[in-house]
C-alpha cells in the first residue's frame, strides 16, 4: 500500500539537522516511511550526547549499545544518506522546496579505508591523528586539523591509502521538502555562576565531564579518582547548578536529577566506601520508573539527599578538597563541608544553530529552544524542549510523523 | 543447506594488524590439514576493493559451498564483509565472521605464540558453527492494512489522525460515548494555559474529514486474537457485536484518576475535594473565591502507589494560577514535596505561579499536613520544613492533586490484552521496551502510547500516539511482511526456536520462560506438546535453556553445533574434554547421538 503523504511525492526528500537519538529516529521512520532523507551531524559520528554516556538510566545499561544499533539501521537504510562533520551552511527557499547548502569539514583519514592499524598515530610528531571515541565501530584515526603540521608522513605510513591530507572542504546542495531540527544540547558556560567555582579547581567538574571521567572505557576505567591521582572519598553532586536560574538558563533541564542519580549510584557501586551527597532543589522523577529507581536503587545503598543549594563552592588551600558552603534546612545553619570532587549538574543549553537567524525556515527561538512554527519545519530532541533518551525518542518519530501527515500546511 | 557442504576459508592479514602477531604460515598450514576444509586462501584487507568477492570467488569456484572468514569482528567490518557476499550471491546463512583481530590479535600481542593457537581455535570453533548452521524457518505474514487503536483519549485521537492522513485504515474503539478521553474532564490544560477545546477540537475534525478513520463509540473490545500483521478483534457495545481484523494495535487506553479515598479526610469531611472535582467546577464556574489549599503526592509517591504521577504538579499550578486570576484576594498555597515541572514550559508555569501571589510550603513525606475543620474545612496546619516551624493556613477548600493509576493491577486482570502478549510491569503500567523503542512492546505489531503505558501530559501523549503510529503504519504499509524482520531494533532476527515433537515431554517450561509469549501447549495426538508461535518468537533463546530435555532450540546455534564449537576451542585429540562433553550432546541434541564415535573431536 503506497503511503498517502499529502506534501508532495512520497520520494520528497527530508533534511533531519543532527544525528542524535531524535535525529536517528525522525530519519529512520520519515525513511521507512519511504521519504528521502539527509541526516547531517555535526560531528564525526552518528549518536550524540547519548551515544557517550557510560550508563543509561533507569536500567544502568551502557548508552552506546541502544543508540548503536539504531546508528547502525540508519547506516544501512538505502534512503537515509549520511554527512557527518557537516553542517547547513544555507538554507535558500523555493516553490515549496528549499536548497540546503550543506558544508562538509574534510576527513583527511577516510574511515571506511582506515584499518586502525596506528602507523599514522606513530608517525605524527605534533599528536594530530587521533582515535575516534571508543564506542565508534569501527575504529579509525582522525587528523585534528588545529595540529596537523601537513608533513604528510602519515600519508605515506598508512598501508591502505586512506590518507589524504589535501581533502577539500566540500559543499553539496540538497533540494529538500522540509527540515526537522534535531540539534541536541551542549553544556552551558558556567562562569557567570561565580558560586560554584566552575574552572577554579580541575576537581570541580560539569557532570558530562564527570560521566566521562568515572567511565568504564574512560581514562580511571571506572574508579573514581581525583585528578592528582588520590582516590576520591567524597563526592557532592549539585543540582540545578546553572538551570532554573535567572542569570544563565531559567528552565529545568529535566534530566540532571536522574543524571545525578545514575552517577552517584555508580561512583557508589564501584567504590562502596565513597560518600555521595546529591544537593538539590526539588528532585524530579516523573518518568517511566525513575521514582523506583530513586527509592531502591539510590535510597537504599546510601546515597545522602540534601535539600539545599549550596551558595559557594572553593578549592581548599594545599590541595584539601573543596569546600561546599550551604545551608542545612535541618539545623537551619550555615554549614561548610569538604569533598574531594564536585559535580555541577544541570548546565544544558540547547543548541540553536546560527545559521538558522535570518533564514526562511519558519521557526521560532524566542525561548532559547528551536519552536518550529510550520509544516515543513519541525524541530525534536532536546532543542525543543528538555528531554532524555526516552522523550527525544518519541519526540523524533512524531516529527517524522507530523512532516508525512502535516507538512506544507 | 547441508553439513557436509564444502567450507572455504578466507583469512585477512588486515595489514599486520592480524598476521603481525598470529603466525600465519601456521595457521594456514593447520587448517589446511583440516580435512573439513575444501580451501584456505588468504588475502590483506578483505574490506577493501573487493577483495573479499574476487578471493570468494576463486575458491568457490563453479561448485559453491560455504564461506568462512578469519578476520574482524562483526561489529567492526565483518558485517560488511557479509553485506559484500551477499551482494556476489552468496547468501548469508552460508557466511560465518570468525573474529581473529579485536579478540584475538589485538588482545594477545604481547603473546604471538598463544594468539596462533588461539587464532587457530577461533577459526576452527567458527567453522564448526557454520558446518552445523540450519536456517530458521521463516514464514510470511499478509498484513491486513488496517490499525486498531484502543482509546479515544489524545493519545489515541493523535495516533488515529497520524495514521489516517497518511492514508492507512483506522478503527477507532472508544468505551465511553464520546471522543476526548480526560480532555473533556479538564477545565484548561498545562503547560502554557490553554482550553481543552483548542486541542480537541482539530482533532476531531481531522477524525470527521478524514474517510479513512472509522469511529466506534460506546464500545469495546472484547477480544483480540493473532499477532503482528493480523489480528482478529471482536467489538462489543450496547447495540451488538461486530469482527474486524487490523495488522496493527495501538493500545491508547489511559489511566483513572486515583480517588483520595481517606486521605485528609477525604470523602468525610466537606471542602476537601480532589483534583478532578476542581476541574469540573472551574469548568463551569467562573467565579471560585476563598483560600485554597492544594495538597500534593496525595496517595502517590509512597510505598502503595512508588511513583510520580507527573500530571498533579503542573495541574495544581495551572489551577493555582486560575484561582488568583478569579480571586487576587485569595489565599492559594501549594503544600507540596517536589514540584515536578520539568522542562521550560512547566518550569515557566511554576514561575507564573510564584510571580501570581502562590504561596508554596514544602513538607515531608513522615510528616503529612492535618486537615482543620469539624462539619467544613477551616484550615490545615503543616510543618514547614524549609522554615522549619508549624504553620496553620486558613482554607475555605483543600484540593488534593489527583495521581492516575493504570486501569489494571495484574496481567490477570486483563484477558485480552494478555492474549496478544501486552503485559503489565510491576505498577501495573503496560510495559514498554526501554529507550529508543519506547511505544514499542514485547509484542510485536502492539504498541502503547498515552497513559496507559506511564503517566504524561497531553502533549506527551500526542506526541507518542503520533509515534506509535509511525510504528505502525511502518507494518502495515506492506501487504507482506517476513516474520524475521519484525523485530524493532534489529533489522532481521537471529533466531526461530523449534520444537522437537517427538522429545517434547508437554512441561511447559518454555512457555513460562518466553518474554515474547511465542511458545505455548498445543494439544495434538500425542498429548500435550510445545508449539512456537514464528511471528512472535524473537529468537532470544530463553527456552532452550528452560528446556529439561533440549526438545527446544534455535537452529541457527543448536546445541549440536554449540558441543561442537567447545570441542574445538580445545586442541585436537584432548580425548578427556571432548568425552565429557559427549555425554552432553547426547542428552541435549538428538541428532548426536547416531555421529557419536568415541569422542574424536573431528565431527
Amino acid at each position: 500500500m503506497a503511503l498517502n503523504t499529502p506534501a508532495g511525492d512520497p520520494a520528497d526528500p527530508v533534511l533531519v539537522v543532527g544525528g542524535g537519538v531524535a535525529g536517528i529516529s525522525a530519519a529512520l521512520d520519515l525513511a521507512r516511511a519511504g521519504r528521502s532523507v539527509h541526516l547531517v551531524e555535526r560531528g564525526g559520528e552518528l549518536g550524540g550526547q547519548t551515544a557517550r554516556l557510560d550508563k543509561l538510566y533507569p536500567t544502568d545499561h551502557c548508552g552506546f549499545c541502544p543508540v548503536w544499533s539504531e546508528v547502525r539501521l540508519c547506516q544501512h537504510h538505502p534512503r537515509v544518506t549520511i554527512y557527518t562533520r557537516t553542517t547547513v551552511r544555507e538554507l535558500l527557499p523555493g516553490d515549496g522546496f528549499q536548497t540546503a547548502v550543506l558544508q562538509q569539514t574534510p576527513n583527511g583519514i577516510d574511515p571506511l579505508r582506515c584499518v586502525f592499524c596506528g602507523r599514522c598515530a606513530r608517525e605524527c610528531t605534533e599528536d594530530a591523528v587521533v582515535p575516534t571515541p571508543p564506542h565508534v565501530n569501527p575504529p579509525a584515526f582522525r587528523i585534528e586539523p588545529s595540529r596537523c603540521t601537513r608533513c604528510g608522513r602519515c600519508s605515506d605510513a598508512c598501508p591502505t591509502g586512506a590518507i589524504d591530507i589535501d581533502r577539500k572542504a566540500t559543499e553539496t546542495r540538497v533540494r529538500v521538502q522540509g527540515v526537522i531540527w534535531a540539534t541536541g544540547f551542549e553544556a552551558a558556560d558556567l562562569s557567570p555562576a561565580k558560586e560554584f567555582g566552575a574552572g577554579s579547581h580541575p576537581d570541580i567538574m560539569e557532570a558530562l565531564a564527570f560521566e566521562e571521567w568515572i567511565a568504564e572505557a574512560g581514562p580511571n576505567q571506572g574508579r573514581v579518582r581525583c585528578h592528582d591521582g588520590r582516590p576520591a572519598k567524597q563526592v557532592a553532586f549539585i543540582q540545578c547548578a546553572g538551570a532554573r536560574d535567572r542569570r544563565l538558563l531559567p528552565q529545568c533541564n529535566a534530566v540532571c536529577c536522574m543524571h545525578a542519580l545514575k552517577q552517584a549510584r555508580w561512583v557508589k557501586r564501584r567504590n562502596p566506601d565513597c560518600g555521595c551527597v546529591i544537593f538539590y532543589a526539588d528532585l524530579r522523577t516523573e518518568g517511566h520508573g525513575y521514582e523506583a529507581y530513586y527509592r531502591n536503587g539510590a535510597l537504599k545503598i546510601g546515597i545522602e539527599m540534601v535539600r539545599a543549594r549550596p551558595g559557594m563552592v572553593y578549592p581548599l588551600p594545599g590541595g584539601d578538597g573543596i569546600a561546599v558552603r550551604y545551608e542545612n534546612t535541618l539545623i537551619r545553619q550555615p554549614v561548610m563541608e569538604r569533598f574531594d570532587m564536585v559535580v555541577l549538574n544541570g548546565g544544558l543549553r540547547p543548541v540553536v544553530p546560527a545559521e538558522i537567524d535570518g533564514q526562511s525556515v519558519a521557526v521560532n527561538t524566542a525561548s532559547g529552544f528551536i519552536e518550529a512554527v510550520s509544516g515543513n519545519s519541525r524541530s525534536c530532541g532536546f532543542c525543543k524542549a528538555p528531554a532524555d533518551v526516552e522523550v527525544s525518542a518519541v519526540h523524533g518519530s512524531a516529527a517524522a510523523i507530523e512532516m508525512l501527515t502535516e507538512g506544507g500546511r | 543447506m547441508k553439513h557436509t557442504d564444502p567450507v572455504d576459508c578466507i583469512l585477512c592479514r588486515c595489514h599486520g594488524e592480524i598476521d603481525g602477531v598470529v603466525d600465519f604460515g601456521q595457521l594456514q598450514k593447520q587448517l589446511e590439514d583440516d580435512s573439513r576444509l575444501r580451501s584456505v586462501s588468504v588475502g590483506n584487507a578483505l574490506c577493501l576493493d573487493g577483495e573479499l568477492e574476487s578471493l570468494a570467488e576463486c575458491a568457490g569456484g563453479r561448485r559453491p559451498g560455504k564461506v568462512l572468514i578469519g578476520a574482524c569482528s562483526f561489529l567492526a567490518r565483518g558485517d560488511a564483509l557479509i553485506a559484500g557476499l551477499e551482494n556476489c550471491g552468496i547468501s548469508r546463512d552460508r557466511v560465518f565472521v570468525a573474529d581473529i583481530r579485536e579478540g584475538c590479535a589485538w588482545l594477545h600481542a604481547d603473546r604471538p605464540g598463544k594468539a596462533t593457537r588461539k587464532a587457530t581455535d577461533i577459526v576452527r570453533m567458527g567453522m564448526t558453527a557454520l558446518r552445523h548452521r540450519e536456517v530458521s524457518a521463516d514464514v510470511n505474514i499478509t498484513v491486513q492494512p488496517r490499525v486498531l487503536v484502543i482509546g479515544g483519549g489524545p493519545a489515541g485521537m493523535a495516533a488515529a489522525v497520524a495514521a489516517g492522513r497518511a492514508g492507512v485504515a483506522v478503527d477507532l474503539v472508544e468505551t465511553s460515548g464520546q471522543l476526548g478521553g480526560m480532555l473533556n474532564r479538564l477545565s484548561r490544560v498545562a503547560p502554557g494555559d490553554r482550553s481543552a477545546e483548542a486541542i480537541l477540537t482539530p482533532l476531531l475534525e481531522a477524525i470527521q474529514a478524514i474517510p479513512m478513520i472509522r469511529v466506534h463509540t460506546g464500545t469495546r473490545v472484547s477480544e483480540i486474537r493473532g499477532s503482528a500483521g493480523d489480528f482478529d478483534v471482536s467489538l462489543a457495545s450496547k447495540t451488538g457485536s461486530a469482527r474486524l481484523s487490523a495488522g496493527a494495535v495501538i493500545v491508547a487506553t489511559g489511566a483513572k484518576p486515583v480517588l483520595p479515598n481517606g486521605q485528609y479526610r477525604y470523602g468525610q469531611l466537606s471542602g476537601v475535594i480532589s483534583g478532578m472535582e476542581l476541574e469540573k467546577i472551574l469548568k463551569v464556574d467562573r467565579s471560585v473565591g476563598g483560600n485554597t489549599v492544594f495538597i500534593q503526592c496525595a496517595d502517590v509517591r509512597n510505598s502503595k502507589r512508588p511513583y510520580c504521577s507527573a500530571i498533579c504538579c503542573p495541574a495544581a499550578l495551572k489551577n493555582a494560577i486560575r484561582l488568583k486570576e478569579i480571586d487576587p484576594g485569595a489565599e492559594v498555597t501549594i503544600v507540596h514535596r517536589d514540584i515536578m515541572t520539568p522542562g521550560h514550559r512547566l518550569e515557566a508555569d511554576y514561575r507564573r505561579a510564584t510571580a501570581a501571589g502562590g504561596c508554596f510550603i514544602r513538607f515531608a513525606p513522615e510528616n503529612p499536613p492535618r486537615i482543620e475543620g469539624d462539619n467544613r474545612v477551616t484550615g490545615i496546619r503543616v510543618t514547614d520544613i524549609l522554615a522549619g516551624r508549624e504553620r496553620h493556613l486558613k482554607a475555605d477548600r483543600v484540593v488534593l492533586g489527583t495521581a492516575v493509576e493504570p486501569r489494571i493491577k495484574t496481567d490477570r486482570d486483563d484477558p485480552v490484552m494478555t492474549a496478544i502478549g501486552l503485559a503489565a510491569d510491576t505498577h501495573g503500567f503496560y510495559r514498554v521496551q526501554p529507550f529508543l523503542h519506547t511505544v514499542e512492546t514485547d509484542a510485536a505489531g502492539v504498541f502503547v502510547c498515552g497513559t496507559a503505558r506511564w503517566p504524561v501530559m497531553v502533549d506527551g501523549a500526542m506526541a507518542q500516539g503520533k509515534a506509535a503510529a509511525a510504528k505502525a503504519m511502518d507494518l502495515v504499509a506492506h501487504p507482506v511482511r517476513k516474520a524475521s524482520r519484525l523485530i524493532g531494533f534489529q533489522a532481521v532476527r537471529f533466531a526461530c526456536a523449534r520444537v522437537s515433537p517427538t522429545t517434547c515431554s508437554g512441561c511447559g517450561n518454555c512457555a513460562a520462560v518466553c518474554p515474547y509469549n511465542a511458545c505455548g501447549l498445543e494439544k495434538t495426538e500425542h498429548g500435550l506438546r510445545a508449539a512456537v508461535n514464528p511471528v512472535r518468537c524473537m529468537g532470544c533463546g530463553s527456552c532452550t535453556a528452560a528446556c529439561p530435555n533440549g526438545s527446544i532450540s534455535l537452529p541457527e546455534l543448536g546445541a549440536t553445533a554449540m558441543v561442537r564449537m567447545i570441542e574445538n576451542a580445545f586442541t585436537a585429540g584432548n580425548l578427556t574434554v571432548s568425552n565429557a562433553l559427549n555425554g552432553v550432546a547426547d542428552r541435549s541434541a538428538p541428532g548426536c547421538r547416531d555421529r557419536r564415535n568415541g569422542g574424536v573431536v573431528n565431527q
